[in-house]
């Protein structure tokens, strides 16, 4: 399955142009729509003299962000688990006990000790509260100062990526499954929507990159590959299991990119740490020159691998959240009409995202292992 | 003949995935250098972030480097 004419597709123009004429229309929507926050006028229904302006760029940035709770729809939500290790004693205590509360205005006390939830982090509470009613102490800038305990709680994006873990899991011994049943034979059901996907993996991804020590690396491209499309795809999905943003989560892109790094820095044979601190074919002066450069490079190099992943990912999230948002900032059924389409055609693209992210990923990890592994020539 | 077609558009995919990775290299390279120099400045006394400035520059200059480099390394 060869996939490249993928990139010389027509459409990827006419995607550029819609992102930029839409990042336009953001950045002023969201410049107007958060002229004055400040200004919170509590409105009953049916007032409309006067309505709280909406706030697009909160409403997004709270809605790819990690969180303790998981919304179902409307005013429902799936309290999670919060595990946390404070004075070494391990509390356990459910979301619910903060009553949705986010502003740090609710204390949850357990085992003696009191804790409250400030922008969806776990702080211990102040003993008295300040004048908002929060009980923290908040500095300048309006942040907490207060100690925070160890947290291990099961959060929205912890429960996607176990729920991801036993979806791959099912999918892949199953695959396994009828590969050792129907040895020999063609493959039926799963197994031939996901032979072409593995195939392409194998000869577009590591063979070219690899050459003939592409099996060894196999695994880790495979593993790799599956896990980001599958989580790319389940954060597309907008409802109950889906709909967090695991891989748009930063810190989930720096260790996919953190095991790249350590794979190539392992493997890396004496012709790539020689190419790194003492390039052979230059004069002496420019081997000490390019030897900083190419030890950066090491680092930088998951680095864009990290950053790349979960810019994408959270691009395309705020991209739609942004979309659905501007019925509410112009508060009128006719912006429908402009939004929906255009939020359909952006999660279109982002299917075909989800898939060439994993795709680059997983190519620019082989690329990264080849480079450490390649015989010299 | 075909498989030297066939080897052309695998190079494509390859490049297109290095090409694209350039911009996100040199953000990091700039990134890192910024950061080590902001760092430098924090320790540091002073009140001008000279040293942010300077490395930020440097981290410019040592992105273009490499980005010519790796294009001229290529055929």
């Amino acid at each position: 399955m060869d996939c490249s004419h993928v990139f010389e597709f027509k459409f990827r123009r006419l995607i550029v142009v819609f992102t930029l004429f839409s990042a336009f229309l953001m950045v002023s929507l969201g410049a107007n729509a958060q002229v004055d926050t400040t200004h919170k006028a509590e409105v009953g229904p049916g007032e409309t003299t006067e309505k709280k302006k909406f706030e697009i760029g909160k409403f997004a940035l709270h809605h790819i962000a990690d969180s303790h709770s998981w919304h179902v729809i409307g005013d429902t939500h799936i309290g999670l688990p919060i595990i946390l290790f404070a004075n070494n004693k391990v509390v356990t205590f459910n979301d619910n006990d903060f009553h949705h509360d986010n502003d740090a205005k609710v204390v949850v006390e357990k085992d003696g000790q009191r804790f409250v939830k400030m922008h969806e982090k776990i702080y211990f509470a102040s003993a008295a509260a300040n004048e908002h009613g929060q009980y923290v102490d908040l500095d300048e800038k309006h942040h907490a100062k207060n100690a925070r305990p160890l947290d291990f709680s099961l959060t929205k994006n912890t429960c996607t990526l176990l729920l991801s873990v036993v979806v791959l899991l099912v999918v892949f011994l199953s695959v396994a499954n009828s590969y050792k049943k129907r040895k020999g034979k063609s493959p039926k059901g799963l197994q031939s929507w996901l032979e072409p996907v593995i195939l392409f993996v194998r000869d577009d991804i590591a063979k070219p990159n690899l050459g003939h020590k592409h099996e060894r690396f196999m695994p880790y491209l495979l593993t790799v590959f599956f896990f980001i499309w599958f989580n790319n795809m389940l954060g597309l999905v907008p409802f109950l299991p889906g709909g967090a943003n695991l891989t748009g989560n930063i810190a989930v892109t720096m260790v996919l990119a953190t095991m790249t790094f350590l794979i190539t820095v392992f493997n890396g044979n004496k012709h790539y740490w020689g190419h790194i601190f003492w390039m052979p074919g230059v004069p002496v002066p420019m081997k000490i020159f390019l030897m900083p450069l190419e030890l950066i490079g090491i680092f930088t190099k998951p680095i864009a691998l990290m950053i790349r992943l979960f810019a994408n990912i959270t691009a395309g999230h705020i991209l739609v959240l942004a979309l659905i948002c501007l019925i509410f900032v112009f508060n009128s059924y006719w912006v429908t009409a402009a939004s929906i389409p255009f939020a359909m055609f952006i999660g279109a693209i982002e299917l075909m995202v989800a898939f060439i992210q994993a795709f680059i990923f997983t190519i620019l990890s082989a690329l990264f292992i080849g480079m450490a592994v390649e015989e010299h020539h | 003949m075909a498989e030297l077609q066939n080897n052309q558009n695998k190079n494509k995919a390859t490049n297109f995935a290095k090409y694209s990775g350039i911009a996100f290299q040199m953000l990091a390279t700039i990134g890192v250098f910024s950061f080590i120099g902001y760092k430098i400045d924090e320790n540091r006394a002073g009140s001008k972030m000279i040293f942010t400035a300077i490395l930020g520059l440097v981290g410019v200059v040592v992105s273009l480097f490499s980005v010519i480099r790796s294009l001229n390394k290529e055929k």
